[in-house]
């Protein structure tokens, strides 16, 4: 049986892409930061018919966390063949250039950016054992510096400058990865679910978690013929 | 007299550009992490003759101290007519996204996305009293996720430095959201790649430091048809300096 981790599982994206993946066969390690939230996630799938599905404590924002996650894993599992860094926040408002609280722009990095990397650093030895390694990086097009330059683009207005420079630093640090793993079985992409309603956007996106979710499992469940250290939406391959 | 402000000034492209604007009439605010090692800069300047200047200590990562900067340039003057954001690290090694420590990544972040952003907020309110405001973040065309994926960039090999590259592009996203707020305004507001060149920062490897500032300097200078928004590497792209995101 496969396995995935899903960093910030036990809502909106996180839970129907841990959902999708489990009714897919794969063993899923639904990371939460929260214990409480993340057996109320757990006992949902369950409810629903679901068992190959454990809780693992995980705060991408704490190394320390990070350790206990990857130790407490270690104890169950020799192989992750799958790790969706899915984890992430949107920011206070507002969040204008000049006007943006450098407190609130650091927050966002922290988890939308420099936890993706330490996520990535310590579980990848895990990763390495498998045959068919993936990892997604949930990005946004926000994010897409191509678009963000052009007026013409359905977005164009929406600069949520900490969200969206963490979601390109996202990219970039995608295809730093993608390279140094080229010569191996690694797929290694971004991944934007589109705009989907969660708590994220206070549940204004246009389609369903279950669409959104779609998107990552496809990237998740890559074949070796895939791509890697590119940036996908739910149409294929999109504008960094 | 235009006032320019340089961060990071004392050395290397930084010290060079300020070199060039004095040249060109400015008075040059050098910013410098250290302030002896900008009255050092200043005094190099100086014996050349150059001699509108003022060394100013500034560094980008610290509240208080670019506060402090903004005070003292008040006192100077009511119109800051050019920023250029120049200080920044390349975050050490080992550079790979595999290898790099969270605290790189963090001190790289710091002094090059979120210290450009601190400068910029504390200098804006000067720079809107002039009638032609000019930003310029020095960037890289490591920092171009366009590039960096494409096999046949001649750097595609060897320029793969995880931590400076993502800080640059992050810091190009936030040069394409100052545009877009200043967009009907008469700034102008432009992420330029000075070029791969010889300072400390490449151990004295590239091209030479006064065409990196030459480059730097263009687009301080830019007219009211000058671009905004807009990331430039002349290295890349002699023609229209303009390259891919």
């Amino acid at each position: 049986m496969k396995t995935v981790l899903i960093t910030g599982a036990n809502k909106g994206i996180g839970l129907e892409t841990a959902k999708q993946l489990a009714q897919l066969g794969y063993f899923v390690y639904l990371g939460s930061r929260d214990k409480a939230k993340g057996l109320d996630a757990i006992n949902k799938l369950k409810d629903a018919g679901i068992s190959n599905v454990e809780l693992i404590e995980l705060d991408v924002t704490d190394i320390n966390s990070i350790k206990q996650a990857k130790q407490e894993l270690e104890t169950k599992i020799e192989v992750l063949d799958v790790l969706i860094n899915n984890a992430g926040i949107s920011g206070e408002i507002p969040q204008n250039a000049s006007g943006i609280e450098l407190e609130n722009l650091r927050k966002v990095f922290e988890t939308n950016y420099f936890g993706a990397i330490q996520t990535t650093q310590h579980f990848i030895d895990l990763l390495k054992k498998s045959d068919e390694p993936r990892i997604v990086n949930v990005s946004s097009e926000l994010g897409s510096l191509i678009n963000q330059s052009n007026p013409d683009w359905a977005f164009y207005d929406y600069k949520l400058t900490a969200y969206c420079s963490s979601k390109t630093a996202l990219n970039a640090f995608t295809v730093m990865l993608a390279y140094e793993f080229k010569d191996t079985n690694f797929k290694i992409n971004s991944v934007s679910p589109g705009y989907t309603a969660t708590d994220l956007n206070q549940y204004r996106g246009t389609q369903s978690v279950a669409q959104g979710a779609s998107v990552i499992v496809k990237y998740a469940t890559l074949d070796k013929n895939g791509g890697t250290g590119k940036f996908y939406n739910e149409e294929g391959e999109t504008a960094w | 007299m235009k006032t320019v402000l340089i961060t990071g000034a004392n050395k290397g492209i930084g010290f060079e550009t300020a070199k060039q604007l004095l040249q060109k009439g400015f008075y040059v605010y050098i910013g410098s992490r250290n302030l002896e090692n900008g009255l050092e800069a200043v005094e190099k300047l100086k014996a050349i003759n150059l001699t509108n200047l003022k060394a100013i200590q500034i560094d980008v990562t610290d509240d208080n101290s670019v506060k402090n900067a903004r005070t003292e340039i008040g006192k100077k003057t009511d119109v800051l007519d050019v920023l250029i954001n120049n200080a920044g690290i390349n975050g050490g090694v080992p550079n790979t996204a595999l290898e790099a420590r969270t605290d790189q990544f963090l001190a790289a972040f710091n002094t090059n996305v979120f210290g450009v952003a601190r400068v910029t907020q504390a200098f804006i309110d000067l720079l809107k009293k002039s009638p032609e405001p000019r930003i310029v973040m020095v960037s890289s065309s490591v920092g171009s996720l366009t590039l960096q994926s494409d096999p046949n960039w001649l750097a595609y090999n060897f320029a793969k430095y995880a931590v400076y590259g993502s800080s640059k592009a992050a810091l190009n996203m936030f040069t394409i959201h100052l545009a877009y707020e200043l967009r009907d305004t008469a700034f102008k507001v432009n992420a330029v790649c000075p070029g791969y060149t010889k300072t400390d920062f490449t151990n004295h490897n590239g091209g030479e430091v006064e065409e990196a500032a030459k480059r730097v300097v263009k687009y301080a200078l830019l007219d009211k048809d000058g671009v905004t928004g807009k990331f430039i590497s002349e290295e890349t792209n002699p023609t229209t300096g303009e390259i891919a995101w």
